[in-house]
Parts: structure tokens; sequence; C-alpha cells
């Protein structure tokens, strides 16, 4: 029953790590790949990450591997390797996704010829970026080139994880905390007779307008991210619960605006999430045996503050309180926000359904062999970049290829839009 | 009787010095405690202390714990790096037991049971070791004799009153051998902890590790009973309450170093025999090896060649076997290959508390009725009955190891287990219905594996961590201070 326990759980892994861009190869192997980029193998600190298979359980070397178990948690500690390497990954892949949206949504507005094809529904945001022309894109795509991954100052979003975390005044084990620094640079007003710039990119008015139109369109109430707070106060794994109930939230809205444009964006199942299997974590007691089946592994027990155990000995005086607990980080300052919806996962609107299906297809889209509505053979993109990769650094940086960032090579489209010296928003994110 | 007069007042002879051929065995790795703090285990901890009678006393943890102790302590799954002893796991070996009988001045009879293994296995062509051979010392342990005078005759009891690992560390030979090389061994007993806790700062710079705490060149002792987590989880809340109500200051820094005096381990300088030896073997204050020609300088009645008390068993007596052949490797991190660590590290310390030589016991609850344990065979040490005892240690085996194996019988086992104190322990464990996983265990050298030392240079650091929290937690609930909250949210940080 172990090894049965045991796949089923490197499933679950499977499937969750799906969605931040890593992926698993038969014997437990994890690599990084976007996208259909080439894979690079996923370390941790210089190790491997592998999924618990019973053969690496049996097999792996501490000294080259990490163990990928991050549903085991030891409460006391702050977040382990794993899981910031997790979260590393969460990161990117999210700002890859809202990156992508944006830049072919902005494309498609620019793009006249297709408005006539969108039904209603589709043409509702072209409200939003009417004022959107080639500049608008171009200014988006430098601002792009700049955008760091996995970074709290630069990126469309960024989450990390508080223990103690105080939502709504209420605490909560784990919060996982959500920023949008591209918007909330984007909204600050302008200061008077001053140039416009937001992440260094100097903006018309009316580029600010349609970029802050297009991703708060893309990501509604941006401006109350507790929104996408994911909160967890779940006695197993708290800390992988709020990410993906994070997740969950914010890719429900990614699978619906990918799902609406499907038929206007390449490659959209790039960006969506699969978001089915995580409602397991609606119940994580009905596995709690399966992931005690696999003994704490090096890499999941978790950090411990640099100062929390001087803090704790020589706070007080004992006996009632003797040693404090160190510190508990609180959003104290935190105002009294609304409460992030509670809602279940079974219960989340997951446009992926079981089996995803695009509007006017039978099956689900495919990289190989398919061409989108907007002619461009995919495959072609693929074939052409075999080296792409988004996910694959272990060090904060841009997208790089050629020692460019990704977003700088426009990518000449044969026969996407109809001004063929307008970069495809594909060439942008994938050359 | 030949004695041997040491100026100390102190007589001490050899009643006996035991060879056994030692198998060949697969690597050995360094399983360093771990510690796990979930709100399942805590709220255990909090409804025993918070009992309807009231709070009970921290100073008798050992009993709040049972248990669930083993859960929140224990082996850690994932082997370390590889441990050195003298020319390699894979060299033929002899394991020896040695009993020495120590009269000091106040007639006061003690027996010393000294257990080791010799770096490799050579004999003349009498039979007799090389003399040169060097015997290293893997616990000393002190037996006490009582003799009752009872209804059905004379009974003789021996009683255990203390055991101790001896940490030899041999991948220090002057330079750190390859296998741990940029290694940093540290230790993590009970004392350990409490005086990281009152110095963190220097073992939290990453750099510079508490030098008390190191485990280099130094041999040191530590208690047997480390290795159980019960013991060794209970010695740290109880000695920290004790350190509480003793009349000093009451500044953190003071209960933490009273928390340490008493908690602190045997000196291995204090123990007789090895104080014995350091009369004759001067290169070091305390030595923990020796050759056969040490033993005769020690002992002058001792002739190897001769004397009877040196009992070599043949390999026609004891087969001796490449157990690489039959068993499963220690590098993996499944549950059964931790079992097999806490079995390992565990039962014996259990047997010595009881004064158990050999056991060949089967535990499952697969059956119908819960956990059982079934024994094969049982001996004590001198052929004394220990049958008595049996509940006792099927309560301590239940405790420290199939609790927590089992996450409180929430998966199932089988595990046969035939264990010689002084020589190895073979294992067979299977979780889950899964099929069985042979493992054996050099415990002759079981010092040398303890998981008390550490080859992961931060888990000083994090146990320290760990235990702290625990200790605010349990202090707090037993005083009433922090009345149960059903929310995990009360051992946040």
């Amino acid at each position: 029953m172990t090894t049965k326990q045991s796949i089923e759980l490197c499933d679950l892994y499977r499937e969750i790590i799906s969605n931040v861009g890593m992926v698993a190869d038969d014997d437990g192997f994890v690599s990084t790949q976007i996208a259909g980029s080439e894979k690079k193998p996923t370390l941790i600190k210089g190790k491997r990450l592998v999924l618990p298979t019973p053969e690496q359980l049996r097999t792996a070397s501490a000294e080259n591997s990490t163990i990928f178990h991050p549903l085991l948690e030891n409460m006391m500690r702050g977040e382990s390797d794993v899981v910031a390497t997790f979260r590393n990954h969460f990161n990117k892949r999210l700002n890859f996704s809202i990156a992508y949206l944006m830049t072919s949504l902005l494309s498609l507005a620019i793009e006249t010829n297709k408005h006539s094809k969108l039904s209603p529904e589709q043409s509702q945001f072209l409200s939003i970026v009417k004022e959107a022309d080639e500049k608008t894109y171009s200014a988006l795509e430098e601002i792009s080139k700049k955008m760091m991954l996995d970074s709290s100052e630069e990126s469309f979003i960024h989450t990390f994880v508080k223990k103690g975390g105080v939502v709504n005044q209420k605490k909560h084990s784990r919060v996982c905390v959500v920023s949008f620094p591209f918007y909330d640079e984007l909204v600050k007003e302008p200061e008077a007779r001053k140039p416009l710039t937001v992440m260094g990119v100097r903006l018309r008015k009316a580029d600010r307008e349609c970029l802050l139109g297009l991703i708060k369109f893309i990501i509604p109430d941006i401006d109350k991210p507790q929104t996408y707070w994911g909160i967890s106060n779940s006695i197993i794994a708290p800390t992988m619960d709020c990410l993906v109930r994070t997740m969950s939230l914010i890719g429900t809205r990614i699978n619906d605006v990918a799902l609406t444009y499907s038929d206007f964006i390449e490659g959209v199942e790039h960006v969506m999430y699969d978001l089915d299997s995580l409602t397991i974590f609606d119940d994580l007691d009905s596995i709690y045996t399966q992931i005690k089946s696999i003994p704490m592994q090096l890499g999941n027990e978790g950090s411990i503050p640099q100062t929390a155990a001087t803090t704790a000995v020589q706070g007080s005086t004992p006996p009632i309180g003797a040693m404090a607990p160190a510190p508990t980080t609180q959003v104290t300052s935190t105002p009294p926000w609304e409460a992030p919806q509670q809602t279940t996962l079974t219960s989340w609107n997951n446009p992926m359904n079981h089996n995803p299906m695009y509007p006017g297809q039978t099956q689900l889209p495919m990289i190989a062999n398919q061409s989108s509505g907007g002619g461009v053979d995919v495959n072609q993109f693929f074939q052409r970049t075999p080296g792409l990769s988004m996910f694959g650094f272990q060090q904060q940086q841009p997208m790089m290829t050629n020692n460019q960032p990704v977003w700088a090579r426009p990518f000449q489209s044969q026969s996407f839009g109809t001004n063929p010296n307008q970069s495809s928003i594909f060439g942008d994110i994938f050359v | 009787m030949n004695n041997f007069n040491l100026n100390f007042g102190t007589k001490i002879r050899i009643i006996k010095f035991e060879l056994v051929p030692a198998g060949i065995y697969n690597d050995q790795y360094y399983r360093p405690y771990e510690s796990f703090i979930d709100p399942m285990l805590m709220r255990e901890v909090e409804s025993r202390i918070n009992t309807p009678n009231g709070q009970v006393n921290l100073q008798n943890s050992s009993n709040i714990l049972n248990g669930i102790a083993g859960s929140i302590v224990h082996p850690q799954a994932a082997p370390g790096s590889k441990i050195v002893i003298p020319n390699g796991w894979d060299t033929s070996r002899w394991a020896f037991k040695m009993e020495i009988e120590i009269n000091s001045s106040t007639n006061h009879k003690a027996v010393h049971l000294v257990q080791g293994y010799s770096e490799y296995a050579e004999s003349s062509y009498s039979g007799l070791p090389d003399p040169n051979v060097v015997f290293h010392i893997n616990s000393v342990t002190q037996l006490r004799t009582i003799v009752r005078n009872t209804p059905y005759g004379v009974n003789e009891e021996v009683y255990v009153d203390s055991s101790d690992h001896v940490l030899i560390n041999h991948s220090w030979d002057g330079v750190w051998q390859d296998v741990n090389q940029n290694r940093q061994l540290v230790n993590v007993r009970p004392q350990d902890i409490y005086t990281h806790l009152v110095v963190p700062e220097y073992a939290q710079n990453g750099d510079i590790y508490n030098i008390a705490s190191t485990y280099s060149r130094q041999p040191m002792l530590s208690r047997r009973s480390n290795n159980l987590s019960t013991d060794y989880l209970g010695k740290i809340i109880s000695s920290y309450q004790g350190a509480v109500n003793q009349p000093i200051d009451g500044s953190s820094d003071t209960i933490m170093q009273t928390a340490a005096g008493l908690v602190s381990e045997n000196l291995l300088s204090r123990d007789k025999f090895i104080r014995a030896l350091s009369n004759f073997i001067t290169d070091t204050t305390t030595p923990t090896s020796f050759t056969l020609r040490d033993i005769s300088r020690f002992d002058p009645s001792f002739n190897p060649s001769t004397d009877d008390r040196l009992v070599i068993y043949k390999e026609d007596n004891t087969q001796q076997l490449d157990y690489r052949n039959y068993s499963s490797d220690w590098g993996g991190s499944t549950l059964e290959t931790q079992t097999a660590a806490v079995i390992s590290s565990t039962l014996p310390s259990i047997m010595m508390k009881f004064g158990v030589s050999k056991v060949s016991i089967i535990a499952t609850n697969q059956e119908f009725g819960g956990p059982k344990i079934v024994w094969a065979d049982i001996q004590g040490f001198g052929g004394v009955d220990v049958t008595r005892f049996i509940p006792q240690i099927n309560a301590a085996i239940q405790s420290e190891i199939f609790d927590f194996v089992s996450q409180q019988n929430q998966l199932s086992y089988y595990v046969e287990v035939s264990h010689t104190f002084t020589l190895d322990m073979q294992m067979s464990v299977s979780i889950n219905g899964n099929p069985a996983i042979p493992f054996v265990n050099p415990t002759f050298a079981d010092a040398s594996f303890t998981p008390i030392i550490s080859d992961q240079t931060d888990r000083l650091q994090s146990m320290a961590f760990d235990m702290n929290n625990l200790l605010n937690y349990t202090t707090e609930q037993a005083s009433g201070f922090n009345s149960y909250q059903p929310t995990h949210t009360n051992f946040e940080i």
C-alpha cells in the first residue's frame, strides 16, 4: 500500500508542479519547463529536485537530490527550501501568464481587422483599450523586458507566505500575500509637470489608461489585492495550502480570460492552470496517512528565523512565557480589510473543468501541428525556439535568450496580423 | 584472585573478555535526530498536561510524552554522510565484550561492561588475536548485582546503573577523511541544546559553532538513553522545569545554564575503566582504545595465551557473514529504512535499561487485537532471568518505536528483530503490507551512528529552536497561562 500511496501522492505532486512550470519524468526527476521550452533540471542549492517515487526514496542520494514533499510541514518552522523553490516558480509562472495575456490582448486591440470576429462578450475589453496603438504596445513590451519574474518590486504579481498573518482582524495560520507591483506603480497619480514613467518606461497618458484598464480587466479587484490572498488554517501543510488557494483564485481568472480569447491567442494553454487536482486541498485529512507514509525529507523541514532562538530565550522571565515564542510576524498594521472570499476549492469556477475544451474544439489544443486561428503554426514556434526557458534560472533574472531578454526580440510573423511591421506577441515572448 | 591495585583505592579485575567475529556490513550513514511538531502533536501534549485533575508536573514529563515523543524527535529518514569506521564496514573484525569487576575501598562491588570492536580480525596460527590489533570502545555500562534471599533461595538481580556511548570520531585522524571533508559534526545531546540556547549567537553565526558541542577529535560520553526519544525529550522538559524551580535569579541565561547542568553527561575522564586505562596509555588523557598488550598491563594476571577468561568464538560457532548479500543498504529515505534506523538506535537502549542482552521479537499491528509483540527469545546479562520485565519492555518498545512508525496505529507494520546487544541486529521490516525489507545493523559500533551526532551543521540550531518553542508551549500549558484554545494558531511563530 505504501507503494500505491506513494504513487498517488506523486501524481498529486506532478499535477501541482505542472501549474508552476515544472515537469517530472517517469523516474521522478523534476525539470523546469514552460510553454514547451527546453527542459532544464530544477535544482535546489545545486541538488536535483525529485518526486518521492518509491525508487527515488530508495536510491536518491541526499548529497545530490532534494525530494519534493512539501505536504509534510513542520509547523514551527519557516519556509523550506523546497517550498521557496516552488513559490519562486509559482511567481514566475504567474508573471508569465499575466504578461502573455496582456501583450496578447493589447495586440488584439491594435489589430482592428480582427475586431469583427470578436463576439459581443469578447469585444467588451476593446472599450478599455480603445486608445491603444503601437506605441502603447511598445511601452508594454519595454516594461515587460524590465520585469523580474520573481520580484517584489519589478513584476506584475508577487506572492509570499506570511505566518500568523492577520486578515480582517483575524489571525490565520498562513497567508499568501499577493501584491501587484506593476499596478501599484501604474496607479500612482502622475506628478504634475513631470514625465510619466512606469518601471522606468515613459508612458503617454493614454498608454497609462490603457494599461491600467487592461490589467484591471485581467485581474478584477486588483485594487483590493487581498481578494487574491490565500489563507489557510489547515493543520496539515498550511503553507502549501495557502499557496494553492492563491493559485486557484488567480488561476481561475487567468483561465477565464484565456478561454474567452482562446481563438485569438496562440498557445493559450501555456498560460492556463489545471485546478482540478487542487480540490484535494479541501480535504487534506483524507490523504494524511499517505503524506505521513513518506518521512520528512531534507529540504522540506523548514527554515528557522535568524534571530528567533535568541529572542525567544532572552526575551522574558520564566515560568510563564519564560521563553516567549519567536516574534510573530503579523500584518498588524493591516487595516481591517474585507475578508477574502472563503471559497472551497471544489466550488471554484474552474473553466478548465476536468477536460478543458476550447470553443469549437473537440480535443485539447496541442502544440505540435496545431495551427491557430491567426494562422500561426505553433509548432514552428517551438521548433524555432528550442532554448526557450523562462524558469530555468536559479537566480532572479529576466528571461534571456542569447543574452537578450526574450521580450526584446520581436518575432516576425508571416501570417499573424495585418501589419507586417508589428511584432507578434508570440514572438516577443517565445523567441 | 588476581587484582590490580590502582592508586585510587580501586581494584580492577577482568572477569571475561569475549571476542565474536562480526559480519561484513553495508555502509552506515548519519541519521541525526530531527524534530517535527505539528498541531496534532501539540494538541496531544496539551491534553496530557491539562488533565481533568489539573495540570501535571512537567518534572514527570517522560510519562506525559509516552508514545508521542518519537513523533516529535526521531532519527531523520534521509541518509546523511557515510560514517567512518577504521578499515571500512567491509572489513572483518571482532565485536568484543569485556566484563570488569571494580571493587572500591568502600567494599561496593560494581561490574563494568565494556563493549566495542576491533579494527580488524587477524589471528595468529595459535588462534590468538594479533597483539597489535586495536580495540575501540563503543560503550561502557555499569552493572550492579544485588543478591536477595528469597523463599525460593538466593536470587541474583542485575541492575544497570549507567550506560554511555563513547563518541569517537573516526573521520578525524589529524585531518578530516574524505567522506566527511568539510563536514563539521555537532552533537545534539540535551546538554548541547541548552548550551546552545545559552550562547546562541555563536551557533547562529553560520561559521562559528559552539565549541562545546562540536564533535571533533575529543572523545566524549553520551547516555544511551539519549537514543530514547521519550528520555531525550523528557530530560529537556523536566530539566527546564527543574531549573525554573531552583532558587536562582530567574534570568533566562541562568535557567538555561542550570538546565544544562541538570542534563550534563558523564565525563569520560571519570569513568573508572577509562581512568585505569589512562595509567598505561599515556598519549591521551582519555583513551578509548587499547590492545591486548594494554589489557595485560592493565591486569597483569591476564595472559591472553593461556587465560580462559579470553573467549574467542570461532567462525564455526558464529558464522561470519557478508550481510551485504542478505540485506538492504541503508542509503534510502523510505519509511522502512527510517523504521530500521529507529529500531537499531532505540532497541539496544531499551534492552540496556532492563539488563537484557539478547532478544528476538516479532512486532505487528496487522492482527486482531491491536499492536502486539511476540517474544521468541530474551536473555539477560549474566544469564539472569529477565522475563518478568517483558511487560515493561513491551510498553517501552511500543512507545519508543512503533507508535511513531505506525503514526499512532495509522500505518500497519510487521517487523521481525533479532538482536544480540554486543554484536548486531537483524531486522525485517514491512510497512503497510509491502514486501519485507531486511536490514542488518552493526550495533557493536552503534555509538558511531547514535542520532545525537549530526552531520547537518545547522541541526543543533534547528533542534534548539524547536525545543525552545516546545518548552515555551508546555510551560505555558502547565502553568495554566495559556488555556486551551481549539486552534493551532496558539503555537504559530
